[in-house]
């Protein structure tokens, strides 16, 4: 009985297959039905432009949740690698140097954190606490006592524009869709993912996935500092502070399974960060406060992981 | 098939959700929830216009009486609805303010946020939106370059050389006093420019009578030498090592202080070393008249304030009024944007505190009420124009004020 249930609603299932991307779309057309005339291409070059960063430090995200892990300390990450970036700029005025820094800052971070974590054989979630609070001091000794620090709006105001930010992560989207889905290093994550103990037992190595997934994530970091010097040239203590609990919550929204996996999806990160950008800005034009906003994005988000992992709940405590 | 039916259950909720948020639509509408004020049911002026209203901390008392001036007062009269942004305190968070109130439509956005401000009006341009700064002032250069600027209204508040005569002027009134040893807390000196210009503003007053200021090379506050008078200073903010108020303690507990003078946040930061202090010691401060300083004033702690009014940021809203209504010419100085000083309410004692802090917190009489307002508005007033409205807003004291409202 049970299998002619399953087999009656095997159609159904494949549509359910893509429910992150129904969740996308319902908040689009929420979206269009609020703004109505209002939605200009200006309007959605917006959602685009904060989309962006969320998007590519998500896409490099995935392959750390893909093994079963998650990383709290991205938006730290991404404040440092951007503050570097200001730095260099100002003392070197080259723009090229200004990305390399942010790039260098952003894939050292990654590989300490998963040198550690092998290492010490630590948790990667408790190790990535540490550093939140390691890379939020960095930044603050950054900072130099100053309120701020910044680069004049005229040095990336020609990169300051939606066709540069949606190359860049086009470019990394694809770069990681093709490494996660197309190589070894993409098949091991999800194989340690899916069963750790088989993963190990077959040879695949999780220090050597661990190092390689934060040195991708720290790329993405990387990006993600450049263009958030871009998107706002003058950089404080809050930079980049909601950054890591935007990608979890883009992550997961965009329908990642937070035990990593087979079922693990780049798509995620991109479905994911356009659905919290459009998900503010609809609460926003029912008239939610910021602070209604909040809550309601955290209790969509504890009902969406409530759902998500009745089945596998004792599978999603980190490892 | 557990599976399946839980992404049946995440689907379910999905349009659960959407419902929810239909429903509270009806909510959101001050136009049909009921809730609108019998003043905007009086008007026919179409669709209610939404005004974004930027602040860099939506803690700070005075955008807290701010807020209350506009969502308690103008929106009650005026065809118009507020959204305030969160604190913003990164260039990134204002612009993503100012690209959320675009995206909400509103028309306009009054400034209380400097992170990145040429950014912002530049994107404002971009969107068709009116921009206009609620306190604070441009350079020279930055005004030339918003000469162009269509969507720029203006700014209204104390320009830097008006920051400066504040700080000489408390200064100067307790050196007149005959008072001798003073503590000067120079706030974000040098990087806040309105507390550079009060520190110098200080010093200024004090050289006059044959302090000798020497100036630091790092650009931080100097230290001060004389046979007559004894300055002490502090600067710089709280942190997370209580490092800040210890230094205020410390110095509040130096035998023979009798002025505290500061740039600014006088009460905040000081109020509680100088109730403990137990002596008897004089605090003049800029700040504007809010409780923590009737507080003050009601406790003796200070006895001169130069402080803003809650309803000083009525004028701003008249200017931005007029140009969403299309009357853009009324607030054009010789077609360019305006840039008008707006000064600060000076209390020197008690009775005259406690005037000003009335009128300044009232929501039924504020000092700019409705009446006068319309005196600059174009849709209520045909005959205004733009000498009027810059000689409305300079005419912001207080018996300046008292006197229209007569």
């Amino acid at each position: 009985m049970v299998e002619r249930f399953t087999n009656k609603f095997s159609g159904l299932k494949r549509i359910t297959n893509y429910s992150s991307w129904f969740g996308l779309i319902a908040l689009i057309s929420i979206y269009y039905i609020q703004m109505g005339e209002s939605i200009t291409a200006y309007s959605m070059g917006i959602i685009i432009e904060q989309a962006v960063i969320v998007a590519i430090v998500a896409t490099g995200a995935i392959f750390i949740f893909s093994f079963g892990q998650f990383d709290i300390s991205l938006g730290a990450a991404t404040a440092v690698a951007a503050m570097v970036s200001v730095i260099t700029y100002n003392r070197t005025e080259s723009i090229f140097l200004m990305l390399l820094a942010s790039i260098l800052v952003g894939v050292s971070i990654g590989v300490i954190e998963s040198i550690l974590a092998v290492l010490l054989n630590l948790p990667v979630f408790v190790l990535t606490v540490a550093m939140l609070s390691i890379l939020s001091s960095l930044v603050r000794v950054l900072l130099g006592g100053q309120s701020s620090i910044s680069i004049p709006s005229d040095a990336v105001a020609a990169f300051d524009n939606v066709p540069f930010k949606l190359f860049i992560l086009i470019c990394y989207f694809l770069l990681c869709f093709f490494i996660f889905n197309y190589t070894k290093v993409g098949r091991e994550s999800k194989f340690l993912g899916a069963n750790p103990i088989a993963a190990k037992q077959s040879g695949v190595s999780n220090k050597k996935i661990t190092i390689i997934a934060f040195i991708l994530v720290g790329i993405g970091v990387g990006l993600a500092g450049f263009l958030t010097v871009i998107r706002a040239p003058m950089l404080g203590q809050t930079t980049a502070a909601s950054l890591g609990l935007d990608v979890l919550v883009a992550i997961v929204f965009g329908g990642m399974p937070l035990s990593g996996g087979a079922r693990s999806k780049i798509s995620a990160a991109v479905v994911g960060a356009f659905s919290i950008v459009l998900l503010n800005q609809v609460l926003l034009s029912f008239g939610f406060s910021s602070g209604q906003n909040q809550i309601a994005k955290a209790i969509l988000f504890l009902f969406v992981v409530f759902v998500a992992t009745i089945n596998y709940r004792k599978k999603i405590l980190p490892r | 098939m557990n599976k399946c039916l839980n992404k049946i259950g995440l689907l379910v909720f999905s349009l659960l959700l959407i419902g929810l948020l239909a429903a509270c639509n009806g909510d959101s509408d001050p136009q049909t929830n009921g809730v609108d004020n019998g003043a905007n049911e009086e008007q026919d002026q179409g669709p209610t216009q939404k005004i974004g209203v930027q602040i860099y901390d939506a803690t700070d008392s005075e955008l807290i009486a701010f807020r209350r001036y506009y969502q308690d007062y103008i929106e009650d009269n005026y065809n118009v609805e507020f959204l305030f942004s969160d604190s913003l305190d990164t260039a990134e968070a204002e612009r993503t303010s100012t690209e959320n109130f675009i995206n909400q439509g509103v028309a306009a956005i009054i400034s209380f946020s400097d992170s990145d401000r040429m950014s912002v009006i530049q994107m404002t341009e971009d969107a068709g939106v009116y921009y206009a700064i609620g306190a604070g002032t441009l350079s020279d250069e930055q005004l030339d370059m918003l000469s162009d600027n269509e969507y720029f209204v203006g700014s209204i508040g104390p320009s830097l050389a008006e920051e400066e005569e504040v700080g000489y002027d408390m200064a100067k009134h307790y050196i007149e006093q005959g008072y001798t040893n003073f503590l000067l807390y120079a706030g974000g000196y040098p990087f806040v420019d309105m507390h550079l210009m009060r520190t110098h503003g200080m010093i200024r007053a004090l050289e006059e009578v044959g302090v000798t200021y020497n100036a630091r090379e790092d650009g931080q506050i100097g230290t001060f030498e004389s046979d007559e008078y004894t300055i002490n200073t502090v600067y710089g903010f709280p942190d997370d090592s209580g490092a800040f108020f210890g230094t205020v303690a410390e110095r509040v507990n130096e035998p023979g202080l009798e002025v505290i003078l500061t740039a600014g946040l006088g009460v905040e930061f000081f109020g509680t070393a100088l109730a403990q202090s137990g002596q008897d010691i004089r605090m003049g401060t800029v700040a504007s008249f809010e409780d923590a300083y009737y507080e003050g004033f009601s406790a003796g702690q200070v006895d001169y304030l130069a402080g803003k009014f809650s309803s000083s940021i009525g004028p701003i809203f008249a200017a931005v009024y007029n140009a969403i209504n299309g009357d853009m010419e009324v607030v054009r100085n010789n077609g360019n944007p305006f840039r008008i000083d707006q000064g600060y309410w000076i209390a020197t004692n008690v009775d005259e505190f406690n005037e000003m802090y009335e009128m300044s917190n009232s929501t039924e009489n504020p000092a700019y009420t409705k009446e006068l307002l319309d005196m600059v508005i174009k849709s209520e007033n045909p005959d205004t124009d733009y000498d009027n409205f810059e000689s409305f807003v300079q005419s912001y004291s207080f018996d300046e004020i008292t006197n229209l409202q007569d």
